[in-house]
């Protein structure tokens, strides 16, 4: 890139800064080329970094003079630095530090064993710095001024969806819910007097097959086959009765509790769930 | 340099060596002096001495040089206040440091 192009890009990246900050920054830097002299162009270029680099530099000493941004950035040795995004200045807080940003900052700048650990994450436009640290902190200052608002804008996005899902789901969801543990605890209920009942006709059974029995025992002497085959039909509804009456006794007994536990596991399960997450 | 330049001390910097010259100096040969002592990169000069221009601790002129308008910063009366006081600032903070460093006169 020759300096005329350089200077080209940089005034067209400075279209959002006043007339007069462009043009001062513009008359400052056409000086410092002549200064530094035709043979030193390129030196000069590479020192000074991109023409967004640079940009972004003036943009931000603008800003700086003028906005509330004064009290949270400055310009040290480095470059620009901002108080808001840089957490490493002081050994204390190292630790986090390496935890933290290791994907973010140091991910990126994989060749900075030679710099010293105070400077790591401090916005550098020393153009003899590595290129991936640079950029790492170019690119984190450039997203640093605004990248707070939107942030806060989403979570409360996030919020107003979450209400709209409610707000809308409500009728939807309750009535639901509602429903589908009606028609369970309804199955369940349903299972239950049906299991009595059939206890109640296997008891029955039992009852006519000894009332059975004892008439027959009776007829016995007055028509001994009637008798003989009323005992026998009694004996039978009695063995089928009392079969049953056990069965049943001992399934209402083991099955009517488990099918409350499932039931009253199943109403507790979003709660527990939810416990569960936040443990 | 492993120790932090902050604003403070590089616009004081700045000052001093803008101070030198009696008749003013240009952005170029100001990043140069500064870079004598501070590895600053180029692009910082800038944001800086505009900074102190607008503080009013700099003052700017145009002045014929080589067939071309070359601008010139020199130092305000209020930049000579502000050095100055930068100065004693300076003097008091480095005297502690090297009186913690060297184990000296701790009370």
């Amino acid at each position: 890139m020759s300096r005329t192009e350089y200077m080209r890009e940089l005034d067209a990246l400075l279209q959002g800064i006043s007339k007069e900050e462009r043009e001062e920054a513009m008359q400052y830097y056409n000086d410092y080329f002549d200064d530094a002299g035709s043979e030193n162009e390129e030196k000069v270029i590479e020192e000074l970094g991109s023409p967004a680099k640079l940009a972004d530099t003036i943009r931000a000493g603008v800003n700086g003079n003028t906005g509330e941004a004064e009290s949270y950035g400055e310009y040290g040795e480095r470059g620009y630095r901002d108080c808001r995004f840089d957490t490493s200045e002081s050994p204390a807080r190292r630790e986090g530090y390496y935890e933290d940003s290791y994907s973010e900052t140091y991910g990126e700048s994989q060749s900075q064993n030679d710099r010293n650990p105070f400077s790591e994450r401090q916005y550098s436009y020393t153009a003899n710095s590595n290129q991936g640290y640079t950029y790492a902190g170019n690119q984190r200052y450039g997203a640093g001024q605004t990248t707070e608002m939107p942030r806060k804008k989403s979570s409360a996005g996030k919020i107003i969806l979450i209400i709209c899902i409610l707000v809308i789901g409500l009728p939807i969801v309750v009535p639901t819910a509602l429903g589908l543990l009606l028609a369970a605890f309804g199955v369940l209920v349903a299972l239950a007097i049906s299991a009595i009942a059939i206890w109640v006709a296997a008891v029955a059974t039992a009852v006519v097959g000894i009332l059975l029995g004892i008439h027959g025992f009776g007829q016995l002497f007055y028509s001994p086959v009637l008798g003989i085959g009323m005992l026998g039909v009694g004996c039978l509804l009695l063995a089928l009765g009392a079969v049953f009456t056990v069965l049943i006794g001992w399934g209402c007994i083991k099955l009517i509790p488990m099918m409350f536990r499932g039931f009253v596991n199943l109403c507790r399960r979003p709660f527990q769930k939810k416990r569960g997450e936040c443990r | 340099m492993v120790f932090n330049t902050g604003a403070a001390l590089l616009d004081a910097i700045v000052l001093a060596v803008v101070s030198r010259e009696q008749e003013g100096t240009y952005g170029y040969k100001i990043t140069q002096d500064v870079r004598r002592v501070l590895d600053v990169s180029e692009s910082t000069m800038y944001p800086v001495l505009r900074r102190l221009q607008k503080d009013e601790c700099l003052e700017v002129y145009d002045m014929q040089f080589d067939g071309r308008n070359r601008r010139y910063y020199k130092v305000t009366e209020k930049g000579m206040a502000q050095l100055n006081l930068y100065k004693v600032e300076w003097k008091n903070y480095t005297r502690k440091i090297t009186e913690m460093f060297e184990g000296g006169a701790a009370e």
